[in-house]
């Protein structure tokens, strides 16, 4: 049974039937039923309004949480925990202030167990990939709000996981650093070693960066839309502008918006039946 | 890219530009401060001179200065010293671990906090002064006593420092350790302790201070050494008013010493923060 399934075309990380709840004592939900798949080399982007169970569902992918219901897999395994081989980024970049921004890289690889040259020497490539090599003996505190969130990028993909979580990792950046940062993101990304699932609110950013577009309801968050996203790789700057890029924003602005709107007609069927 | 260099190492300094100094900040600072001392004395004498006060009352600062070397030359006021230096560091040493390691559970476990605090806020309440006889009567009047009315001095605020420092801790950064698999000992040597540090030094600069009050009051409920003994025995048997003071000066030189060497080692272990760098 084992052997038949492994032959089987597994999907690399599948969510199946998960619901999450604001405590264990409310029946009120903040995730209905998701169930979504992800490929071994998929970048995909989550876009929903906010509060709609997006870090949730982060969360409980990433084993920061164990569903109640449902189930997540990872390569056909149920996920136990966190663990080495899930990177993740916070919607803040989370360092810490007393370590230099090496030290900051190098924690996962410390917390793991890795000696001491190699910690630095796999810091110092990662710097270097996020483009910022010379900062290692900076601490943060000197550094730009954009340039801490490249360090957590680098904190995130330095025990080479082969699933990257990222919850509105640029949320807090102005619209230029945050432009660049997405073609940063792409070009470390681009030997696709690494699947990537974003959290985010901008639709911009979800065309921009992903293979896939899911687009998410209102509180309790289900998954309403997928949306491929066939623009040509690596991506440049004049796709931003390109009439496909404008068509897939309008698809995902729209599939938001329809997500939305039953959700109010039916509150208001909902108290007039009531009444 | 941003790597403009002007970005960083404004940040880092954050002063204006130098003016051109005719003697430098750093002796400035030791300069002033001496000067300080000197117009200290000098005001003391010229208000001796003037007055014409007994010595009883108040003697000339060349008088303490003199008794201050009858005592250091008998061996009197070291002998004195370094028994209030060995309540005052036996104190420190039980207070501050039992303080840190208590707020380390009220701060990882609310249900105990919240049941436990009235207690200690109640307990707090009571003035060592008035349970010191108390401590005196249950564990003599050697050293044992001195360092535990030491240590129940500067116990609560302490406390409610650790508690503050580690309840600060930012929770992303709680999460992130929990996302990297860290173990117990891991959180608490990569995040907990480093984080709650600056909020502790807080509470230790405040502790050494309380400290030295602690050995004094000790030693002033019963004791046939130290200097809390000596002020008593100056101040009540012999009218020795230059002694008096030698021992007050005593006190204030250890409380400074200690509270200096607090500094020091702050500003080293919190080289991150920008203000300490910036000193």
């Amino acid at each position: 049974m084992n052997a038949k399934r492994s032959i089987l075309k597994q999907p690399f990380l599948q969510a199946r039937h998960l619901c999450a709840f604001y405590d264990d004592t409310q029946p009120l939900r903040v995730l209905d039923d998701i169930s979504l798949s992800i490929g071994e080399t998929e970048f995909v982007a989550i876009v929903g309004p906010s509060g709609c169970g997006k870090t949730t569902l982060l969360q409980l992918l990433g084993g920061l949480q164990t569903p109640r219901e449902g189930e997540v897999l990872l390569r056909g395994r149920p996920l136990a925990g966190p663990g080495r081989q899930i990177g993740y980024a916070f919607q803040v970049p989370a360092l810490m202030p007393w370590r230099t921004v090496q030290e900051n890289v190098l924690l996962p690889l410390e917390l793991e167990g890795v000696p001491q040259p190699e910690r630095v020497q796999r810091a110092a490539k990662w710097l270097d990939l996020v483009g910022l090599a010379e900062f290692g003996p900076m601490y943060p505190y000197q550094l730009s709000g954009g340039m801490q969130s490249r360090v957590a990028l680098a904190r995130a993909l330095i025990q080479e996981p082969s699933l990257l979580l990222l919850d509105e990792p640029f949320a807090a950046l102005d619209a230029l650093t945050r432009e660049r940062l997405n073609f940063e993101l792409l070009r470390v990304w681009r030997y696709r070693t690494v699947a990537v699932l974003i959290v985010t609110h901008s639709i911009e950013e979800a065309v921009l960066l992903a293979d896939r577009v899911l687009v998410m309801s209102p509180l309790p968050g289900r998954i309403v839309a997928n949306i491929p996203v066939l623009l040509p790789r690596p991506r440049q700057r004049a796709h931003l502008t390109s009439a496909e890029f404008a068509r897939l924003s309008g698809a995902v602005r729209m599939a938001i918006a329809q997500a939305m709107a039953p959700a109010m007609v039916g509150d208001v069927e909902k108290s007039t039946f009531q009444a | 890219m941003e790597r403009s260099l002007h970005r960083y190492s404004g940040r880092r300094g954050g002063r204006l530009p130098a003016r051109t100094a005719l003697v430098p900040e750093w002796l400035l600072e030791i300069g002033l401060g001496l000067l300080l001392g000197v117009l200290f004395v000098a005001g003391w004498a010229l208000l001796v001179a003037w007055k014409h006060y007994p010595p009883y009352i108040l003697p000339a600062p060349e008088a303490v200065g003199q008794r201050f070397l009858a005592l250091t030359r008998n061996g009197l006021l070291w002998r004195h010293t370094l028994v209030s230096v060995e309540e005052i560091a036996a104190g420190l040493v039980l207070g501050l671990s039992t303080a840190f390691l208590l707020g380390y559970f009220l701060a990882r476990f609310a249900f105990w906090e919240r049941l436990l605090f009235p207690y200690l806020v109640a307990a707090q309440a009571v003035p060592v002064i008035a349970i010191a006889p108390l401590i005196l009567i249950w564990l003599g009047n050697g050293l044992l006593a001195k360092t535990v009315i030491c240590a129940l001095t500067l116990f609560f605020p302490v406390l409610v420092n650790s508690v503050v420092g580690l309840r600060s801790i930012d929770d992303t950064l709680r999460l992130l350790m929990r996302a990297l698999g860290a173990n117990r000992w891991q959180l608490f040597t990569k995040l907990e302790w480093p984080a709650a540090l600056p909020i502790l030094f807080g509470g230790l600069k405040i502790g050494v201070a309380l400290s030295v009050i602690g050995a004094v009051v000790g030693e002033f409920m019963g004791a046939n050494q130290g200097l809390g003994f000596l002020i008593n025995l100056a101040a009540r048997g012999t009218m020795d008013t230059a002694m008096l003071f030698v021992a007050i000066f005593m006190l204030v030189f250890i409380a400074v010493t200690l509270y200096g060497l607090v500094a020091l080692l702050e500003k080293r272990a919190l080289r991150w923060q920008p203000q300490q760098r910036r000193r």
